[in-house]
């Protein structure tokens, strides 16, 4: 971003930035940055709070009008308000169909297919109160997220509407259109909509029938004889501390 | 000159709440947690876990020899656009290759479902930006303070990067990017990372 900011500034264009890593900007001194305590992710801070946006934006805004240049950087006093996070002893108020850790892909695939229903009804809700969904990036539709996943996980490829988009790539952006599916169903249940990112990665890899999926079309990526079916799922994104699997 | 300031907006610098402790080993129900508005968040590096902190830190970063500073009109009088680098295009734009330095163009216009995010990183939160698309796209923020007479206006033309991409990816295109900015009348950009 500080990057950005000073080839912009170079072309004639006055910039204001707000940045996530302090010691980023310490580094590269764009012109005007205001640094910001919130977690990654999050630059303005807080969903769903206008006033505190409001806040955030105009403090940056307000950069440009400090006469002191070539370069100033400045903390934002405010802290966001906290999120649920592991530590709080949070646990998801569905009641997910049982899944075993390991078994047979049968009964895992068809949990993953009645767990993706269950989701959609809180998906549903969430999509008509916000009136939007970050979830379709893939390019397929809802109904066919799943069937993509356990096609790859029966060892086949999967059919896609173009090959516009290289197929690893495809696979990750189905599987986050998963992920954005449950974690939008989850934050539209009462009282969920402060539950922190590493929260909800641990409920998603550890307690679904998803999360078991992704796990073992990892898991048997690296057993493919087929080189292109390895190269897919061995790219699946999964984050460091819970590759290992439930 | 090198200018570092604290935020004036509570009188209070952000480092004055290093006593305290990060929110997930406070004591007490989530509830009360959550009401608390004075946790310490974790985009500080020293919170973030030992993998994360060592990428983040040990990330090169561009070092300048000049120092571009570009003055302008009150800010009631400009017109502001977004640029983020949260890897954001339409639903029906092309999904953003990794490490890519090329961008998407965001008419004003755009309504707030039509606006998804391929920038898939492990590493940051999504649950702000799928709940509320000004977390990190604050274009209704822009057009509320347009309204006020805060800024002048909105621009007709907001942009995306994909994020993880070094800077030295982006200079490419910055030259037309800011022709483009020129003619849509912008004077300020919100850079906004994720």
């Amino acid at each position: 971003m500080g990057g950005l900011a000073h080839y912009l500034e170079h072309a004639g264009i006055p910039t204001t930035s707000i940045s996530l890593i302090r010691e980023h900007s310490e580094r590269m001194r764009p012109p005007r940055t205001l640094w910001v305590p919130f977690e990654l992710g999050r630059p303005l801070g807080v969903p769903n709070d206008a006033a505190f946006q409001r806040a955030v934006v105009l403090a940056a805004l307000q950069l440009l009008e400090v006469e002191d240049g070539p370069v100033v950087l400045q903390d934002y006093a405010v802290e966001a308000p906290a999120v649920i996070t592991s530590a709080d002893g949070w646990a998801c108020p569905l009641n997910l169909p049982p899944v075993e850790a390991a078994g047979e892909i049968g009964p895992l695939t068809t949990a993953f297919q009645q767990e993706m229903q269950q989701m959609r009804s809180w998906y549903d809700l969430a999509v008509s109160r916000r009136g939007s969904t970050t979830v379709g990036a893939s390019g397929l539709h809802i109904e066919a997220l799943a069937d993509f996943i356990c096609t790859l996980l029966a060892g086949r490829i999967p059919q896609v509407p173009t090959a516009e988009i290289p197929l690893v790539r495809r696979v990750n952006l189905v599987a986050d259109d998963i992920r954005a599916l449950y974690a939008e169903a989850l934050t539209a249940q009462p009282g969920q909509d402060v539950v922190g990112a590493d929260q909800l990665a641990d409920w998603f890899y550890t307690e679904t029938a998803a999360g078991r999926v992704f796990h073992a079309l990892r898991a048997a990526g690296s057993n493919r004889e087929d080189a292109e079916l390895q190269a897919i799922t061995g790219s699946l994104a999964v984050p460091a501390r819970l590759a290992s699997g439930a | 000159m090198w200018l570092c300031t604290s935020a004036v907006r509570s009188g209070v610098r952000a480092d004055a709440f290093s006593g305290m402790l990060p929110h997930r080993w406070a004591a007490g129900s989530a509830s009360h947690q959550v009401q608390d508005q004075r946790k310490i968040s974790m985009a500080r590096l020293q919170d973030l876990p030992e993998g994360m902190r060592s990428y983040l830190t040990d990330l090169p970063c561009p070092v300048f020899a000049t120092q571009p500073w570009v003055r302008g009109p009150s800010l009631r009088d400009r017109k502001v656009a977004i640029i983020s680098t949260a890897g954001l295009h339409r639903r029906t734009d092309r999904p953003f290759a990794s490490g890519a330095g090329d961008y998407r163009i965001i008419p004003g216009d755009t309504a707030r479902g039509d606006l998804v995010m391929t920038h898939l990183s492990q590493n940051f939160d999504r649950t702000g930006f799928q709940q509320d698309w000004n977390v990190a796209f604050p274009l209704d923020r822009l057009r509320e303070l347009a309204a006020e007479g805060k800024i002048g206006g909105v621009a007709d033309y907001h942009y995306s990067f994909m994020g993880a991409t070094g800077p030295e990816q982006m200079q490419a295109v910055t030259g037309e990017l800011a022709r483009l900015l020129h003619g849509d009348a912008v004077d300020a950009v919100l850079l906004v990372p994720i």
